[in-house]
């Protein structure tokens, strides 16, 4: 079982990181770091870099296990997620509370829902749409494209996968879609989310440690750029790709191992905004149910998501757009399923910008405070700061279709209203460098998972070896 | 005499850490709440806050955290009043932070942001800007009185440390500037006045003559945002690569006759001023050319600032300077300072410690917020990040958050004044490794061109 409790080690109180090794749990507090975000030290087992690596020599152990057993074994881990009864849950969910901001009441709903993905309709829509017909996972599968007789394998891939912390969810995205495609894994925990993996495994390893998904896996944390770590193990003798979400550093630092052989799936940095036109501010009943929906997009994750809408494109005369800002910063003082009504105050570099721009009403207009219940900043052209931690730069436009100049190849998921203005901003907004197009409201959808691009592609189409056989067959 | 005067007096002191009163922190205080009655009358962000948090009176350093500005509120003017040229707007920016009216201001014909600091200049107003590495350049108002204080300050500082420059007589220096001979902004205005205080006639010698054009760094700054908007032509990019080029390869040609100059007189009294990674360039370019060291004369001296500051210098960069030109503990000073700060805290002779004069209030915070880790009674050494109150500053208000760790010694002996002795930014620090997906735009896009 996951173990989370604090140790009183001499005078200093160390939160205990477990690794996990092939699906076998390692306990151990040999190395101290320090997790700056919660200002909480903790300690993990001695890194065994090669307990970390699977050469090449040995067998992987999903490679002969049909692709219908996998599902069945993640349907069995998606039912033993119950937080209510599945101890090394809790443990993690106690863990988090430590190092995540996002607060017990959103990291519950999280750790609570995780397990909808884990649901077999889905994970055969995301085969479906990734790979194709499921048996390619299971076997050299005849693939005469141009007529000629070929034999084609989706090849199960090693992996090393580094975790961001910010959504914890996506632990589990990253297990199901890994677990499908075979492969072996190596998960990099990120220091905002040390536990959420190794529960997941650790479940497994609770139904059948032996079973050939659970061995499939291992997890650890080191810190990233950690070149002592990273030069020995990120290597196209032991991994295929790197899959990297996260911020500009783990990018930049991943790139520099990327070569032949061994190659980067990026889910790089991005932006997200909202373009909302006049006719959803027509009545104050339009207004509220528009504040509603576009909190909903700015408060997910308290903003801490590249999905999270940070700037807003309006159309509409002032007055409308001023009363639709004070709505939008009332709203997100209220709690939402993924997200905190009040969270910890602005931090000071937005605080002071925003507190200038105030004072230069009306070419700017404030609405909210910088106490952490949301802020509203209105404007004609958008702000130089980053808007975060759920505050949100409006900006009054003459036309949607002149929004479109805001949009960059960092833009990634565009929230519209009403829904009928889609149409007409779709090919322009893809062209312009956009990777998802949501209704305003639903950048959360359930519809994440399952056969869905991320970032403009099939994540498990790229993750997969693409082998082919070519010529007559025996 | 009121608090505020009796600090303010010992700016013309020989030795204003040895004048200090004893009880500095009181007489600090009572002049902070004297600064702060007069700026909020002037200045509506500092008004605002001040309202915001409830602070009429400063009864503790912690009433005074409360109501500090940081770079970001020297930078949060919108940078489309640059890119348009809005000028009128820009200034509406800049009077809400600075202390004097700027209704006199004469914007006609105002085109380029140089256009727009001497426009300023001729009412009075001096702009003092952070090198806009990131891009975006801070602005900071200086008045007449700010400039007429700054070059006393300079010398003050350089006496305190350096026995050579104490004992000089006056203009005998051989003067080398480790920076280009004309900038529109502040800081190559006092370089200029510091050069000329100490130099013979005719031996003021520049690293270029190549002129420092803000509207030129500006130009980059917004190329570069049109890079990550995507509508940036490679042709355009190329351009201006070229040009940084030239630039770049004009700036060596004078580098090199910088430096024939300087080989000329070893054996006479030279000054050198400016940052140590200019001096760092120098030395590299000299071994360059085979000389192994370059030791000054004896009674010279050296001015040398700006620490590491996210350069690649290397971490015994210092010593290898001392090394090569033969920085002697009587020669060498390297005030810690920047342009937030009136005047900077003078290094103490030979040792990596600075003494913080007694008209700038040190704090010390915890890295990422508000909490004091230096109140009233705090003896003996303490690590975090450095804030101050400058009692000096008339331009602007002086409290202000900076962006270094630092350690202060409450309790320096044989002092009268608390002591830096170490100082690290935190930007060069190894930074926190919580993962996110969420990013700016300047973090995704690739290739942004560095400032030339």
């Amino acid at each position: 079982m996951l173990k989370t409790d604090i140790e009183e080690s001499g005078a200093q109180r160390i939160l205990p990181v477990p690794h996990v090794v092939r699906g076998r749990l390692v306990h151990g507090l040999d190395r101290v770091h320090s997790s700056r975000d919660m200002g909480v030290d903790f300690a993990t087992p001695a890194l065994d870099p090669d307990a970390l690596i699977w050469t090449r020599r040995e067998p992987l152990p999903m490679l002969d296990t049909p692709i219908a057993e996998v599902m069945d074994f993640l349907v069995e881990l998606g039912i033993r997620l119950d937080l209510d009864s599945n101890a090394s849950l809790q443990q993690a969910f106690e863990g988090m509370n430590r190092v995540s901001a996002l607060g017990p009441r959103v990291l519950e709903n999280i750790y609570r829902d995780m397990r909808l993905m884990f649901d077999r309709r889905l994970m055969e829509a995301e085969i479906t749409a990734a790979i194709g017909p499921l048996d390619r996972l299971d076997g050299w599968v005849e693939h005469r494209p141009a007529g000629f007789a070929n034999r084609l394998r989706a090849f199960p891939p090693r992996l090393v996968h580094i975790m961001a912390g910010n959504v914890p969810s996506v632990a589990a995205l990253t297990i199901v879609r890994a677990a499908l495609t075979k492969g072996v894994h190596l998960l990099k925990l990120a220091s905002n989310d040390l536990f959420t993996p190794s529960a997941i495994i650790a479940t497994m390893a609770e139904i059948d440690p032996d079973h050939p998904v659970t061995r499939s896996f291992s997890v650890a944390y080191w810190r990233g750029g950690d070149a002592s770590v990273e030069r020995l193990i990120y290597q196209p003798q032991y991994f295929d790709k790197l899959v990297v979400w996260g911020g500009e550093s783990a990018v930049r630092n991943a790139l520099s191992y990327v070569g032949p052989g061994f190659e980067l799936i990026s889910f790089d940095p991005k932006v997200s905004i909202s373009m909302i036109g006049a006719e959803a501010l027509a009545t104050p009943a339009a207004i509220a149910e528009t504040a509603r929906r576009a909190a909903d997009d700015v408060a997910s994750f308290d903003q801490d998501a590249c999905s999270a809408s940070r700037y807003q494109f309006v159309e509409g005369e002032l007055e409308a757009v001023d009363n639709y800002c004070a709505a939008l910063a009332a709203e997100l003082g209220r709690d939402r399923h993924y997200g905190n009504g009040s969270i910890e105050p602005t931090p000071s570099a937005i605080r002071e910008e925003v507190e200038v721009l105030r004072t230069l009403e009306p070419m700017y207009r404030v609405f909210g405070r910088p106490d952490g219940r949301g802020l509203v900043v209105r404007s004609d052209e958008p702000v130089d700061f980053h808007p975060d931690r759920k505050t949100v730069n409006v900006v009054q436009v003459p036309s949607l279709a002149q929004a479109v100049q805001h949009v960059t190849v960092a833009t990634q998921t565009v929230g519209i209203y009403p829904p009928a203005r889609k149409a007409a901003l779709r090919d322009a907004l893809a062209a312009a460098g956009a990777q998802r197009l949501v209704t305003l409201g639903r950048v959360l959808s359930a519809d994440t998972f399952g056969g869905q691009p991320h970032d403009g592609i099939f994540p498990m189409h790229r993750m997969m070896k693409w082998i082919i056989d070519e010529g007559e067959d025996a | 005499m009121s608090a505020l005067q009796q600090l303010l007096g010992l700016v013309h002191a020989d030795d204003p850490i040895a004048a200090a009163p004893d009880n500095l922190l009181a007489v600090q205080l009572a002049a902070v709440q004297q600064r702060l009655d007069q700026r909020r009358r002037q200045i509506r962000v500092l008004d605002q806050r001040a309202t915001d948090r409830g602070i009429d009176t400063i009864s503790s350093l912690e009433d005074a955290v409360s109501l500090l500005f940081s770079d970001a509120t020297y930078k949060s003017y919108p940078e489309s009043f640059l890119d348009q040229r809005r000028w009128d707007r820009l200034t509406a920016w800049f009077q809400t932070l600075a202390s004097d009216r700027l209704d006199g201001v004469d914007l006609k014909g105002v085109d380029t942001l140089d256009d727009w600091l001497l426009a300023l200049q001729r009412i009075g107003i001096w702009v003092n800007s952070s090198s806009g590495t990131s891009g975006k350049s801070s602005f900071l108002a200086m008045n007449r009185a700010d400039l007429d204080v700054a070059l006393p300050l300079m010398v003050q500082a350089g006496r305190y440390t350096s026995a050579a420059v104490r004992e000089a007589p006056p203009h005998s220096f051989a003067v080398f500037v480790l920076g280009p001979s004309s900038a529109s902004y502040s800081g190559s205005l006092r370089a200029r006045m510091y050069a000329e205080a100490l130099a013979r006639p005719g031996e003021i010698h520049y690293i270029s003559d190549v002129g420092q054009s803000a509207q030129e760094g500006l130009d980059l700054a917004r190329l570069n945002r049109a890079i990550a908007a995507g509508t940036a032509k490679p042709s355009e990019i190329q351009m201006v690569q070229e040009r940084a080029r030239e630039r770049a390869e004009r700036i060596s040609q004078d580098f090199d006759r910088f430096l024939d100059r300087l080989i000329a007189r070893l054996d006479e009294p030279v000054a050198l001023l400016g940052l140590s990674s200019m001096l760092f360039q120098v030395m590299e370019r000299a071994k360059a050319r085979g000389i192994t060291r370059m030791p000054l004369h004896p009674d010279s001296f050296a001015s040398i600032s700006g620490g590491r500051k996210g350069t690649k210098l290397p971490d015994d960069y210092m010593q290898q300077l001392r090394d090569y030109f033969g920085l002697t503990d009587r020669v060498h000073a390297s005030p810690y300072g920047m342009t937030e700060m009136s005047g900077a805290c003078p290094m103490l002779p030979g040792q990596q410690s600075w003494a913080i004069p007694p008209w700038i209030v040190p704090l010390v915070l915890e890295a990422t917020d508000e909490t004091l880790l230096s109140p009233a009674g705090t003896t003996g050494r303490v690590t975090g990040r450095f804030a101050f109150i400058d009692l000096l500053v008339e331009g602007r208000w002086g409290g202000l958050v900076t962006g270094d760790q630092v350690t202060i010694d409450f309790s320096p002996p044989g002092l009268r004044t608390p002591v830096i002795r170490a100082v690290d930014r935190y930007k060069d620090l190894p930074g926190d490794d919580k993962a996110t997906c969420a990013g700016t735009i300047d973090a995704y896009v690739r290739g942004a061109l560095e400032p030339a």
